[in-house]
């Protein structure tokens, strides 16, 4: 089990790797002169811009670039500080990053409280009326786009309650009241887009279950449907869940990134397009990394924890 | 079908058409993240076809027959040995002689269900490797496809042109099947199972329609299967494949009435049941665990389900291919000097 | 037809209907998209102006019509180079398999555990914004995930006997692709590729909502939405919701749509194989 998990873990950093090889490329080599890019708004001679490019070390080979820039990522410095206002890059994590990390953890808690229940019920009544407005809503929750879907309870707070969510962020120790009502809309919204996946997946596998021949001869032996369902057919439909919840975590993060905006959240995904609208490179460059790595991080957490969960996983790491 | 067209060119003078020698087949899938295990599916193989005439190949579920048949038509990654068609080495053809070779070897699969294309009519199908070949004209081809729809008895030919695969039953697919071999006019066709997932009704008329191809066209073929008593019936000769080896060769009537090897006489003794939960498999009857090509034991493949085992021997020394009669040779060590 | 549900329908009529606004823009729209007048600022939605006006007083059907051409030809192109190189990816790698498969999709794994619009927004960053960046950043968000569909839909057509049996008549490559692979992995790949049209106009209304889609001169609908909702959202919300809600019955239409394709059967009549419990290939 340890080594299988292990593995898993150390399968993760070639991809990583090439993770931030990717982001690295696309942000120096693809656009040709990022100094031209960042000061493309701006008046400037050229001596600024060799100034800039200096002090972006892009007189550097572009490995030594890289190099430098992946070390900086590692020994916590983060790629240096913002262009835009000299702050230490890990500053600006230290103190955006805990609002997303909570945002997308009462997401996920929520979507779960909900995701669950409704795919277990749409399970059971399946085929009937229930389980189709359940399918119904839950394929209208995932194909509107979430910026429309965030700008509309704005609009519908705004006219309903005259509330507007507040401008100050308040931490959860600070001003409970507050944080809660500043992140009760953004972390609803992030469920509504991320829980769709999780009702599909709990009423497929606990269908799956429910018509095996092994819950065939479970009846058969005489278990009742109720125990059918609570000792078989659910532990299977929550490990597919969280297994799915694992997957979609990418999704979570696209979705922080717009109702963060929308609402005024100062977290990551603000930040991130803050410092994208600002030119801000060296910023965007190690904000997009982080949030892959916490991405492949998570996914790799659940695959741990599914590997714990799910006794078939074999431990040798063969597996699909 | 002239014998010019022969790849590499070589004279016709070789008496037999294919001729395997030391052939290996092994598939490395992988089994860890890095780990690859080795699958000795046709695991050094000896075999020859001669011209006009029919081998059968019979074996368990697992013993490499479908590999072998995919091998000499080149179909499956040879890893080692050398198979000879009409004389040419076929490991050395380059990719215009490899089509050329196309045509002058067909195959028949097992699955008439799963070996037409689902989306194209019967004459499209046809037409295919006449187009591949540039074989006749175009206006010309339709009378070969009516040609060969005839042959297989799919009357009046001209109804099948235009139906899809799934409107016909599984015989009539799979007589399409070989009629889509035959347009090429082919001297060699692997025949791989060709009736066991065809309802029983058929499966004779199948056989014996390849039976008369046969014999009127001289066509050579390699026909697989599980049932002893169709490679009694159908074949010349017939080699008996054991875990990618084969373990006796004879005349098909001298090895099905009269098996020297352990193996053959215990699959004779099984009435070929089909499995009827699964079509393309046949029941095991012989005791032990079947065949498992990722775990060939060491010495004798069968030892470990052998029941004249020689201790110390069997396990140790794999047997070799020896003459016992006249033509017919089995690989084991109960035979060791008796000949 | 069998089972096309009102809710098909319903969307096939506006994504008709869009596709017709857009098309004919310069006929339909009312006003100038870009005409200004102070007399006629933020009026409420009437019969003059069916979406009312913005802040600069203009009319906002209009701006919704033009805009719906930048939208959908910005969503348009992304799909086009997503499913070119996403379809020529997925087919010959799962064609050709070994190495190569392997690569690519080691290649794809690694694009695809890039947040959607993570990858989009460092791609726009680093072209500067731009239509073309637009379509080029989702265009790279949505390939790995139409590679991988591609793939999968060859997948299950190379594992077929009969490609072996085309093989075995001696047909090259090209011709095993184009004539047999791709008219069955076709029409999953074609529905799913409708599916991601929807996808792409919603990314690319999310990038111009965020600023870094298209820029001013463009009145795409995610423009309009940040220029709406930034400025006067709680005085004039028609001019963010209503654009907003064409953006969003036209992304929906798509996936139903999209969805509705995916679901029909490709084998014309629906007929199943005898089953087989196990093959002998793994
Ligand atoms: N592509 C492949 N990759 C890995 N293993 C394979 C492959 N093809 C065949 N094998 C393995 O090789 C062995 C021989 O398979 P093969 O299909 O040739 O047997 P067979 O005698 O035709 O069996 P059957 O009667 O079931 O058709 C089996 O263990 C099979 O699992
Ligand atoms: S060699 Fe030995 S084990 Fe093998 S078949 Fe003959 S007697 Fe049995
Ligand atoms: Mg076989």
């Amino acid at each position: 089990m340890v080594r299988y998990m292990a593995r898993r873990v150390i399968v993760a950093i070639p991809t990583l790797i090439a993770m931030s090889l990717l982001v690295f490329a696309i942000m120096r080599v693809l656009p040709g002169d990022v100094s031209l890019a960042i000061l493309a708004d701006t008046p400037h001679t050229v001596e600024m811009r060799e100034a800039l490019r200096r002090e972006l070390g892009l007189e550097e080979p572009l490995p030594a670039q890289y190099a430098r820039w992946a070390g900086s990522m590692l020994d916590g410095s983060f790629g240096g500080r913002s262009l835009e206002t000299g702050e230490p890059i890990s500053a600006i994590l230290a103190e955006q990053l805990s609002v997303t990390l909570l945002l997308a953890v009462y997401a996920v808690v929520l979507s779960l409280a909900v995701a669950l229940p409704l795919g277990v019920a749409a399970g059971l009544h399946r085929g009937r009326a229930l389980d189709r407005a359940i399918e119904g809503a839950s394929r209208a929750a995932l194909s509107v786009p979430t910026v429309f879907a965030a700008l509309l309870v704005m609009w519908l707070l705004l006219r309903l309650f005259g509330w507007s969510p507040p401008i100050i962020y308040e931490g959860p120790a600070d001003d409970p009241a507050t944080h809660i009502q500043m992140v009760f809309w953004p972390a609803l919204l992030l469920a509504a887009a991320y829980g769709p996946h999780l009702v599909r997946v709990t009423r497929t596998r606990l269908i799956d279950v429910l018509d095996s021949d092994y819950a065939e001869s479970a009846r058969a032996r005489g278990l009742t449907e109720a125990h059918v369902v609570l000792r078989h057919a659910l532990p299977n439909a929550l490990v597919a869940a969280i297994t799915v919840a694992g997957v979609q975590l990418g999704a979570l993060v696209s979705g922080a990134i717009v109702v963060e905006t929308v609402f005024g959240l100062p977290g990551i995904g603000r930040g991130i397009v803050h410092a994208a609208l600002a030119r801000d490179y060296p910023v965007v460059q190690s904000i997009a990394t982080i949030l892959v790595a916490l991405v492949l991080a998570g996914n790799l957490a659940v695959d741990l924890l599914y590997s714990f969960l799910d006794p078939r996983v074999r431990y040798d790491g063969r597996r699909m | 079908m002239s014998a010019a067209a022969s790849p590499g060119g070589s004279a016709a003078s070789a008496p037999s058409l294919v001729e395997a020698e030391g052939l290996r087949v092994h598939f490395h899938p992988r089994s860890g993240l890095l780990r690859r295990s080795t699958v000795r599916a046709v695991d050094g193989i000896s075999l020859v076809v001669g011209r006009r005439e029919v081998v059968a190949v019979v074996g368990e579920s697992g013993s490499g027959k479908t590999t072998l048949g995919r091998a000499l038509l080149r179909l499956a990654p040879i890893s080692g040995g050398a198979v000879r068609f009409d004389g040419a080495d076929l490991l050395a053809l380059d990719r215009p002689a490899l089509k050329a070779y196309r045509r002058r070897a067909q195959v028949v699969f097992q699955d008439p269900y799963a070996s037409n294309s689902p989306f194209m009519t019967v004459g499209e199908q046809l037409r295919e490797p006449l187009a591949v070949h540039g074989i006749g004209a175009v206006s010309g081809r339709e009378e070969i496809v009516l040609r060969a729809l005839e042959q297989v008895r799919l009357t009046p030919a001209a109804d099948f042109v235009d139906a899809y695969p799934h409107t016909l039953s599984g015989g009539q697919r799979q007589r399409i099947c070989i009629a889509r071999a035959l347009v090429l006019e082919p001297e060699f066709i692997v025949a791989d199972e060709p009736v066991s997932m065809i309802d029983a009704s058929s499966r004779a008329e199948i056989l014996s329609l390849l039976r008369e191809l046969q014999a009127r066209q001289g066509v050579s073929f390699l026909y697989i299967t599980h049932d002893i008593a169709s490679a009694r019936h159908f074949s010349d000769r017939t080699t008996v494949m054991y875990l990618g080896t084969a373990v006796e060769v004879g005349p098909s009537a001298g090895v099905i009435e009269e098996p020297l090897h352990p193996y053959t006489k215990g699959l004779i003794a099984a009435v070929p049941e089909p499995d009827p939960r699964n079509r393309r498999r046949m029941r095991s009857v012989i005791p032990g665990e079947p065949p498992n090509a990722a775990a060939v034991p060491a010495g004798c493949p069968f030892h470990t389900r052998c029941s004249q085992v020689i201790r110390g021997r069997c396990d140790r020394e794999r047997p070799k291919l020896q003459d016992v009669r006249p033509a017919h040779s089995v690989a084991c060590h109960l035979y060791d000097g008796s000949v | 037809m069998r089972g096309v549900g009102v809710g098909v329908v319903l969307a096939g009529v506006v994504l008709l209907v869009v596709a017709g606004g857009a098309l004919f823009a310069d006929l339909i729209a009312p006003f100038d998209p870009l005409e200004q007048a102070v007399d006629r600022r933020l009026l409420p939605p009437g019969r003059k102006h069916l979406f009312g006006t913005d802040g600069f007083g203009r009319d906002v059907l209009s701006r919704t019509l033009y805009g719906a051409r930048v939208s959908i030809a910005v969503a348009l192109a992304s799909v086009l180079v997503a499913g070119g190189a996403g379809v020529a990816l997925g087919l010959t790698s799962a064609y050709a398999g070994g190495r190569y498969d392997l690569m690519v999709q080691r290649g794809i794994d690694v694009l695809h555990g890039f947040p959607f619009l993570v990858m989009a927004l460092i791609v726009v960053v680093a072209l500067s914004p731009s239509p073309a960046a637009t379509a080029a950043a989702i265009a790279l968000s949505l390939l790995p995930l139409v590679a991988r569909v591609a793939r999968g839909a060859a997948l299950s057509v190379v594992e077929e006997e009969y490609l072996l049996a085309v093989r075995a008549t001696g047909a090259g490559a090209a011709r095993t692709v184009f004539r047999h692979v791709l008219p069955a992995a076709g029409p999953p790949i074609a529905a799913y590729l409708a599916a991601c049209l929807g996808t792409a106009v919603g990314a690319e209304a999310t990038l111009s909502y965020l600023g870094l889609g298209v820029p001013p001169p463009y009145a795409s609908w995610g423009r309009m939405l940040r220029e709406g909702s930034r400025a006067y959202f709680d005085a004039a919300p028609w001019v963010t919701l209503l654009p907003g809600l064409v953006l969003c019955a036209t992304v929906v239409s798509l996936i139903v749509v999209g969805d509705r394709l995916g679901r029909r059967r490709y084998r014309a009549c629906g007929e199943r194989r005898p089953q087989r419990v196990g093959r002998p290939r793994q």
